[in-house]
């Protein structure tokens, strides 16, 4: 093995604080210093999709139904929003990105992956890198960042999100487990909230716990991902940077769930719907493409399984371009004699190009 | 019932009444066409439920009053291709009609048949009686011209949120407003009411039955448009026509919070001069990503296109603008739809930026806001 090889890797993650409103708040000074989220209406079936500091002081967080939020915080201010003008933000910031290295990986509209191992250090150390490049975005483009730096993906992801807001941090190579050891199990990438209540009910809080688990138990509770679990928190990532391949996009984004028990109320139902709905759309905005057509898929109690799908006269990109359609999916597939055991949904003719918004709130 | 009626203006009223025909009855009598013969005039009838139709024509000579409901389609077809000036329709006994046009004879039966008038058929749908004074009237070619200028707006499918299939038909103290919309784009336009009992009002209507008055209504005498608010339907009454249409119950979205008001960029243009220079641009898009691009800088717009492998087009034209240029993509299918509507000859465009939406005047009191298309990738 070469000497490059064993050098620790400097990898970046780096995150645009509440970045649609900051964005929104570069297009209208008027915004700066008051509680703004971005979002449909409240009027309507409107979701909060970014909330700014001031807004989440309030209880206010992104998925929570506007309505909601309003609630919580009256004086909230709501803009609509302007993809386009986010999609151009981002763009133009991961360009100033690509000027510290060429292996960066965009994960979603505001946070990308930045691989600077074997990078000349001539203009500084990594810390001082990332300091500079932060003041440089700030300065061009009246965005904050936040970045972490670690020896491997994972680390640095949630050490960036330590750092939030505007912060830069450095976990130094060798010291990523006793950094991730005192933070809350929720912290690590991959532990939902599921896997966390089982640890939880194995008094498992903190990253340092799931470290020194008993192996044998953790599996009996969790099965194979236990082993996968405790190394990701000894902070052991060799997961590459990996830069996209241009043009190539999924042929389908779809999620699913299983419920504990069978469920045949449709209220229920369809707020699981919404819920899967927003994870689906939000990859396919992740991968900045929109999509033509929605399938709801159920599996019923005796494990029949029926699909429907619908192709839309416009293709879609935000949650209620498709929640229309997939409720009305939904009710056509629920038949009231028979409770569901799954429910699934999915968005297919995925294109990237031009496609025509709505001129109505979600 | 026995009537002798000229046959043009038998094959005229047939042709009003044609629209509410049901092409695929539920109930055979939603196929047909009840006529009533009264002593100085005949009335055709017909009922899809979305639609109903009654029309009156006075060139006949009644020589026994009486009802029958016949075949619609049949109906229609063979008055079309008869020759004759007159035609003679005689209720024969058992259920045949007769219809005879100088040596030709065609029998048709008939669904239901009846000599009293007061006791029309209990199958066939009951289609109101205008009594009384109308709750709103309109001048007929104001209204025509609304119509015209909204209905192309409407959408194709049925939206499971707002009642976009139909159109919004508004009164609001003197103003009269229709309004559709597909979700993508939008049409409003504002003329002022002759006369209103009522000062709000609020409908969204199958647009069917606009489709049938804006074919007909204008064929007909009389200088107003008479309209009645019936609770689930809205009747229209010009000349001898009578047109209803099913209210929709679903909610209609917020037309007023999206058309913007004054955009920072104003660019006035002649709208022929545009049309011209959409449909050559739109020659190099393709249905998948129908896209016009509208470059405008001062006193001058570029209106360029490209289908990936084809080629490209650029357009330009003169146009009325002062600022520091505006750029935004559209369908140019949605623009060329409103510019057909307008009746001006030149248009204004106002826009906020790209990325908002666009509102078109395309003549007095007339908006077309269109929602400008995004790209993605």
């Amino acid at each position: 093995m070469s000497t490059r090889d064993e050098a620790p890797r400097i990898v970046y993650h780096v995150d645009l604080d509440a970045f649609f409103v900051a964005v929104e708040r570069v297009l209208d000074p008027s915004l700066i210093g008051k509680p703004v989220v971005v979002g449909g209406s409240p009027e309507g079936r409107g979701v909060v999709a970014a909330a700014s500091y001031e807004a989440r002081a309030y209880g206010v967080h992104s998925a929570m139904p506007m309505a909601r939020a309003v609630r919580l915080c009256p004086q909230l201010v709501r803009v609509r929003g302007s993809r386009d003008a986010y999609r151009r933000a981002s763009k133009a910031v991961f360009q100033q990105l690509r000027a510290l290295s060429s292996q960066l990986q965009k994960v979603s509209i505001d946070e990308a992956f930045l691989e600077l191992t074997g990078e000349s250090l001539s203009q500084g150390s990594a810390f001082q890198k990332a300091v500079r490049l932060q003041a440089e975005v700030r300065e061009r483009f009246r965005l904050d960042l936040s970045i972490g730096i670690a020896s491997n993906r994972l680390v640095a992801k949630v050490a960036s999100g330590a750092s939030k807001p505007v912060g830069v941090l450095e976990v130094m190579s060798g010291q990523e487990e006793r950094f991730l050891a005192p933070l809350p199990v929720r912290k690590l990438p991959g532990i939902g909230p599921a896997i966390a209540g089982r640890l939880h009910a194995m008094r498992i809080e903190t990253l340092g716990e799931l470290v020194s688990a008993d192996p044998v138990r953790l599996r009996l509770q969790l099965g194979r991902e236990a082993e996968a679990l405790q190394k990701l928190a000894r902070g052991i990532d060799r997961s590459p940077v990996q830069p996209p391949d241009p043009g190539v996009l999924p042929k389908s984004i779809s999620n699913e769930t299983t419920f504990p028990i069978d469920r045949s109320d449709l209220r229920f139902l369809a707020a699981q719907l919404k819920k899967l709905l927003h994870n689906t759309g939000k990859r396919l905005r992740d991968c900045d493409a929109h999509a033509r057509t929605i399938s709801v898929k159920l599996r019923m109690a005796d494990f029949t399984t029926c699909t429907r799908d619908r192709t839309l006269g416009h293709p879609g990109r935000d949650d209620a371009d498709f929640f229309p359609a997939a409720l009305d999916l939904l009710e056509k597939l629920v038949d009231g004699r028979q409770s569901v055991r799954l429910i699934g949904v999915k968005l297919s003719g995925i294109e990237c190009g031009a496609w025509q918004p709505a001129l109505f709130d979600g | 019932m026995k009537f002798l009626i000229d046959r043009l203006a038998f094959r005229d009223a047939l042709q009003r009444v044609e629209m509410a025909i049901d092409r695929k009855p539920t109930r055979p009598v939603l196929g047909g066409v009840l006529i009533e013969a009264h002593n100085d005039s005949v009335v055709l009838m017909a009922s899809d439920l979305d639609i109903a139709v009654r029309y009156r024509v006075q060139q006949v000579q009644v020589d026994q009053p009486g009802w029958a409901v016949i075949p619609g389609r049949e109906l229609v077809d063979i008055v079309k291709d008869l020759e004759a000036e007159t035609v003679t329709v005689n209720l024969k006994g058992g259920d045949q009609c007769e219809l005879m046009a100088g040596e030709d004879v065609c029998d048709l039966v008939t669904m239901e048949t009846g000599m009293d008038l007061s006791n029309t058929p209990e199958a066939f749908p009951a289609v109101p009686m205008l009594e009384g004074g109308p709750d709103l009237t309109v001048a007929k070619n104001d209204f025509l011209m609304m119509v015209g200028a909204t209905r192309f707006a409407t959408s194709r499918v049925q939206d499971n949120r707002f009642a976009t299939e139909g159109v919004l038909l508004e009164l609001r103290d003197d103003t009269v407003t229709l309004v559709g919309t597909d979700g993508r784009r939008l049409a409003c336009i504002h003329r002022p009411a002759i006369s209103h009992k009522a000062d709000r009002h609020r409908s969204v209507l199958l647009p069917k039955v606009l489709d049938q008055i804006l074919r007909y209504g204008q064929d007909e005498d009389g200088e107003e448009m008479a309209i009645h608010f019936l609770g689930n339907l809205v009747g229209f009454r010009v000349g001898n026509l009578e047109s209803f249409g099913r209210v929709l119950d679903r909610e209609y979205p917020n037309y007023d919070n999206v058309i913007p008001k004054d955009g920072k960029h104003s660019v006035r243009a002649h709208r022929e001069s545009l049309a011209k220079k959409l449909r050559l641009a739109s020659h190099l898009t393709t249905d998948a990503a129908a896209v016009v691009r509208l470059e405008v800088s001062p006193d001058r717009m570029e209106v360029r296109s490209e289908h990936e492998g084809r080629g490209r087009a650029s357009a330009a034209l003169e146009v009325d603008y002062v600022g520091d240029g505006l750029s935004a993509a559209f369908n140019p299918a949605f623009l060329l739809d409103g510019l057909k509507a307008s009746h001006t000859d030149q248009i204004e465009l106002q826009m906020e930026d790209g990325n908002r939406p666009a509102k078109f005047t395309l003549g007095d009191g007339f908006h077309y806001v269109v929602m400008p298309l995004s790209t993605t990738g």
